[in-house]
């Protein structure tokens, strides 16, 4: 018997529990957990350790899928995936969700994160969700793997779709598996899995600030409104709130001015023995953070991303 | 071989300057980038100053303004080290690099 493996990765709701579900033809071992943080704005169950599954590709070939949890307070469990369950597949699949404000910005954090993986690897860039936001488009994430240097393939995708999810392992396997009719594997699966329907239904939310607390590291977080008007907050720290809302000031003076080099997203303030002072601006709000020394800049920057996108109006979600 | 050399061989940092009470010393940013100096100035200053009004021990300040990153660190009271730097520079670095080399920022 040959076994392959695929690891796939991504941000929370990139569709990475689809995409093992609609190609598994064994029940998938997910590890779902009710969503305590801001992903509940989209779905109800999130993984936190890993996904499952195992497709069959002819009597003597198989293919072990694993799914990395999307939420980096869960990283512990990528490491231990990458390094030792999967540290013999032959590709990484990024998932990247199109809706997402900045899909770039996912993509420049997985790339960091399993670069190291992804340097004895092949790469697939699958993006997801493009039937509501086409854009960025094909040419625009080929331009993002060449400005960072990558060998990758881009394919869009729709994982609630077994066939197209296939597309992706073929692309994968083929080169090492000459003989495998992939027609009758993607009759197969979609016989026996199905359409899944229900991949964009938000169900419950919480507040934005409810959701920061559940961010490693994060002590405190305030909530600023277009006018600079606290809309909500638990810093309590009257010098801290002062110094956070002079920052969203600045960024408010230079956005005036945003000709001259562009707009502020955020400005972060630090020192040797103290909390780390935050804000990110967005649109119409901006969200400070008051967080642990210990929280690296790209980690912060990738939490407030992910918290500042489920706190927009999502009407298509709806 | 200049530090402003020293620290780009060492992907610290892309362009530095030395603000000294405000003013331009020692700067490697070229003229092309003299509107980003200025945000990067004024901003930094302006953070600085706050940061002295409203709370003690914040040294260093960093800003992502369009897809450019500024960091400014405190080297004393009356002096900045302001660094345009890429997105994944590991600032953890930039700050051992000022504590071994402090005495040069002030030559």
């Amino acid at each position: 018997m040959k076994d392959h493996k695929i690891l796939f990765t991504g941000a929370v709701c990139a569709g990475k529990t689809t995409a093992i579900r609609s190609l598994s033809d064994i029940e998938t071992l997910d590890t779902d957990a009710k969503a305590s943080d801001v992903t509940v704005r989209r779905k109800k169950n999130t993984t936190i350790a890993m996904d499952y599954g195992v497709l069959e590709l002819a009597q003597d070939s198989r293919v072990h899928l694993y799914g990395t949890p999307g939420q980096e307070r869960f990283s512990f469990m990528w490491e231990m995936l990458a390094n030792q369950f999967a540290h013999d597949a032959i590709g990484l699949v990024l998932l990247v969700d199109n809706t997402r404000k900045d899909p770039f910005r996912d993509v420049r954090f997985y790339v960091k994160e399993f670069g190291e993986y992804i340097r004895k690897r092949r790469l697939i860039i699958a993006v997801t969700h493009s039937d509501i936001e086409p854009n960025p488009g094909y040419n625009d994430y080929l331009a993002c793997i060449r400005e960072l240097g990558l060998m990758a393939t881009v394919m869009f995708v729709d994982v609630r779709n077994p066939k197209t999810v296939l597309s992706i392992v073929e692309e994968l396997i083929s080169a090492v598996e000459l003989e495998i009719n992939w027609a009758e594997v993607g009759e197969r699966i979609l016989d026996h899995n199905g359409f899944s329907l229900d991949f964009y239904k938000p169900i419950y939310e919480e507040t934005l600030l409810d959701a920061a607390m559940n961010k490693r590291g994060i002590l405190g977080a305030m909530h600023l409104g277009a006018e600079q008007e606290v809309l909500s907050s638990n810093i309590d720290e009257q010098q801290s709130v002062a110094l956070l809302k002079s920052m969203h000031k600045l960024s408010s003076a230079i956005a005036q001015k945003s000709e001259l080099v562009g707009e502020v997203s955020n400005i972060v303030v630090g020192g040797p023995a103290v909390r780390t002072l935050s804000m990110f601006s967005d649109d119409d709000q901006a969200l400070c953070l008051c967080s642990e020394r210990d929280v690296s800049l790209p980690v912060l920057k990738q939490q407030a991303s992910d918290l500042l996108q489920w706190s927009r109006e999502n009407d298509y979600l709806a | 071989m200049t530090i402003w050399h020293e620290m780009a061989e060492q992907r610290l940092l892309q362009y530095g300057c030395v603000l000294d009470n405000g003013e331009v010393k020692h700067s490697s940013f070229p003229s092309e980038y003299r509107k980003h100096l200025a945000v990067a100035r004024q901003s930094l200053i302006y953070i600085f100053k706050n940061v002295g009004k409203h709370v003690d021990g914040y040294d260093e300040a960093h800003m992502e303004v369009g897809d450019t990153h500024f960091s400014g660190y405190l080297i004393d009271e009356n002096r900045i080290l302001v660094c345009l730097c890429a997105a994944e520079t590991n600032q953890h670095d930039v700050r051992a690099f000022i504590e071994s080399n402090k005495q040069r920022f002030s030559s």
